[in-house]
């Protein structure tokens, strides 16, 4: 368990706020709690954890909460927690993108199961986006003439259909392939293709 | 001329008294009489006449009679008279009939010729007998209209109406009872009524008859009556008895009035009463089941959790027995949660599972059958209602009865709050319109007094109210019933005047990807 990550808590019931706090730090987890979805957002600073929220609160309420979390650009994998018979709110919940739903009462090992995945999930995030922005800062090292080759590699055509379709020799896209590789600190042509497409990704992910 | 005069005539010799009884009889007769010769020269006319004609005896004695007569009598009776001379064909002769006389003035009129033939001095004279029949007609006109009349009145009748004998066969059949029971007049009139009675109300029939023979009059009986194609009418009827010039009981007049839509709307709006009070049962129960499933599960919730914490706790602290026990106890508490839990989510399934009957309806329908209902029995409150309806809308996927209830709830509320306010110038608009994609809105919205900051805080938390007799759960109940929906309801805030409710539904198109 990675010591950054936080677990944060939104229920207006006090009650439920303090015992899930009390729960997970008995687990081990470092919590902090709120009373409305807003106290939250007042307070966000970017860190690694997750957000469990109940659905139903005055004020904003966790589906918009998710919805101003998605809007913020807060990467942070989101648990919902339900009352009974509020099946179709948290339906709604998971095709906006929530990770989990609980059902009140939980049992312990729901909710640390819930909260472990979600970690895992974060973190695997991270992972990706940290391989995507190294990727990044690679490729940016790259000429314009370079980034057309690379474009030409990953698009899986050989050296002589590349050299065909920018109008250069198969000679000079060796050329420029070698400089490739060295600049990308690719071992392999399937090494270059992985970085470039990670880069892509995150291109892809921030739009 | 008094008895005794008309004595001393009598008593005269005939030849003295002939002429003198002779002119007496003209100037006193009240019939016009008028004597002309083979020629048609009149030759006598009397003083009822000069009334009867306004031509004065000199004017008239000694010219022909057709003076007195409008075309074409006028033109045809010299003829008349020369053909009569000749063939001795007769027209009035000795008999008399209906003809038309002219006054002087032009005017014409009718009256009763009666000509007898004589002769004096060997020559051939005609005596003509003159009454009036001008009043008779007036009279015959006027009672012609008024029957006239009384039959447009009973033909264009939307009610049944007819007669028959005590022994119940038609005589009066009329337009509206062909096109009501399906049988023409020719068909009923001379025959038996039994044939609109249903089988099993034919005894109803002889006690109507027995009590209008008695002279009673039956009002607004309510029956049922059949039509030629079979199909039952409900009918309401009003039937008297009909009395000859002595005042016998001849017959019965009977009005029927059909009742059949009467009956189906009031059955129909009976039915929805019935409905919607069980289904506001059943909310109430829902309802409750909910708050007390909702304010229990938090308690719940804390309790299992502080459990889980405690034992997770004590784990830390080793395996001596003492540990090991208190776990196992604090296992059995947190197994004993949950399964409160599951008796609440039992009861709250079971509920909800008995209450929703979604399916995809228009939303302007029902906003309008709402009204109707929010109406009946408030009608005594004057306001002015406003219907401002999108027709647009595409249909929301809603539990109609529910949803009528919370239109019927905001409703009674405006009504109700507006009763308190001065009669001029109340006023409630209900709209739709669509409110973004996927969803519709619907406000229901008063000039009433309007609410304290105070009471819209705590609007939809049960037992809030502003009524005196009010128990504060309606609100509360249209806000569950709503947000299983998946839509919303608020107040509108800065409303200049009043109070205005808004509810969001999702379109059916919308909702049903989440149910």
């Amino acid at each position: 368990m990675s010591t950054e990550d936080v677990i944060f808590v939104i229920d207006d019931d006090p009650g439920v706020r303090e015992s899930i706090r009390a729960l997970l730090e008995s687990a081990g987890y470092k919590v902090r709690d709120f009373a409305s979805a807003n106290a939250f957002l007042a307070d966000w600073l970017p860190r690694s954890g997750c957000l469990i929220s109940d659905i139903r609160m005055p004020g904003m309420d966790g589906l918009e909460l998710q919805e101003e979390v998605a809007r913020r650009g807060i990467a942070i994998p989101v648990i919902i927690m339900t009352g009974h018979g509020d099946v179709p709110l948290a339906v709604r919940a998971m095709k906006a993108g929530a990770m989990d739903f609980l059902e009140k009462p939980f049992d312990d090992e729901a909710l640390l199961g819930s909260v472990r995945r979600a970690l895992e999930l974060g973190r695997q995030k991270q992972d990706q986006m940290a391989v995507a922005r190294a990727a990044q800062n690679l490729l940016a090292l790259l000429t314009p003439r370079e980034r057309h080759v690379l474009d030409q590699l990953v698009a899986g055509r050989s050296n002589k259909v590349a050299a065909y379709e920018l109008g250069i020799s198969p000679r000079t896209i060796e050329i420029h392939r070698a400089r490739i590789m060295d600049k990308m600190n690719a071992r392999s042509l399937s090494d270059l293709v992985r970085t470039a497409l990670a880069a892509e990704r995150m291109a892809g992910g921030a739009a | 001329m008094n008895p005794r005069e008309w004595c001393a005539i009598a008593a005269m010799p005939v030849n003295a008294t002939s002429n003198s009884l002779f002119n007496v009889l003209i100037a006193t007769a009240v019939d016009g009489i008028v004597v002309i010769d083979a020629h048609g020269m009149v030759q006598t006319y009397s003083p009822a006449c000069e009334r009867l004609f306004g031509y004065s005896a000199d004017e008239v004695i000694g010219r022909n009679i057709k003076l007195l007569m409008p075309p074409p009598f006028h033109d045809g009776h010299d003829g008349y008279l020369a053909s009569y001379r000749c063939t001795g064909e007769r027209r009035i002769i000795g008999i008399g009939r209906e003809v038309v006389g002219r006054r002087k003035d032009q005017t014409t009129f009718p009256m009763y010729l009666s000509v007898g033939e004589g002769e004096v001095g060997g020559q051939p004279i005609f005596v003509g007998i003159i009454h009036d029949l001008s009043r008779l007609h007036a009279l015959e006109r006027k009672h012609e209209r008024s029957d006239r009349l009384l039959a447009n009145i009973v033909e264009s009748s939307d009610d049944v109406i007819l007669s028959k004998t005590l022994g119940g066969v038609v005589m009066s059949w009329n337009a509206a009872a062909e096109r009501i029971l399906g049988y023409t007049a020719n068909e009923m009139i001379g025959n038996p009524i039994s044939v609109i009675i249903p089988p099993d109300r034919l005894s109803e029939e002889d006690d109507i008859l027995r009590r209008v023979r008695a002279g009673e009059r039956i009002t607004n009986y309510e029956t049922v009556r059949r039509h030629k194609d079979g199909h039952d009418i409900i009918v309401s009827l009003s039937v008297s008895p009909v009395r000859d010039a002595d005042g016998t009981i001849v017959g019965a007049s009977k009005i029927a009035r059909d009742v059949t839509e009467q009956h189906k709307a009031k059955t129909k709006a009976a039915e929805l009463q019935v409905e919607l009070l069980h289904v506001s049962r059943l909310s109430a129960m829902g309802q409750m089941t909910a708050a007390i499933a909702h304010e229990v599960n938090q308690p719940l919730t804390a309790i299992a959790n502080y459990i889980s914490a405690a034992r997770r706790t004590i784990s830390s602290l080793g395996d001596d027995a003492t540990a090991v026990r208190a776990r196992e106890l604090m296992e059995k508490a947190s197994e004993q949660t949950l399964r409160a839990g599951a008796i609440i989510r039992n009861l709250r399934d079971f509920v909800e599972k008995r209450e929703s009957r979604h399916a995809p309806h228009d939303i302007n329908k029902i906003v309008a059958e709402a009204v109707a209902l929010g109406l009946a029995g408030v009608a005594h409150i004057d306001v002015n209602i406003r219907l401002d309806l999108d027709s647009t809308l595409a249909p929301v996927l809603i539990d109609k009865i529910q949803i009528q209830q919370v239109l019927l709830n905001l409703v009674r509320n405006s009504i109700e709050a507006m009763a308190a306010t001065k009669e001029q110038g109340r006023e409630l608009v209900l709209s739709t319109a669509s409110d973004g994609p996927g969803f519709v809105a619907m406000t229901v919205a008063d000039n009433g007094p309007g609410l304290s900051d105070e009471v819209a805080a705590r609007l939809f938390q049960p037992f809030t109210t502003t009524k005196e007799q009010g128990m504060g759960i309606g609100l509360n109940i249209c806000h569950s019933i709503v947000e299983d929906h998946g839509g919303r309801i608020w107040l509108l805030p800065d409303v200049r005047k009043g109070a205005a409710f808004r509810v969001r539904l999702p379109l059916a198109s919308q909702a049903e990807g989440s149910t």
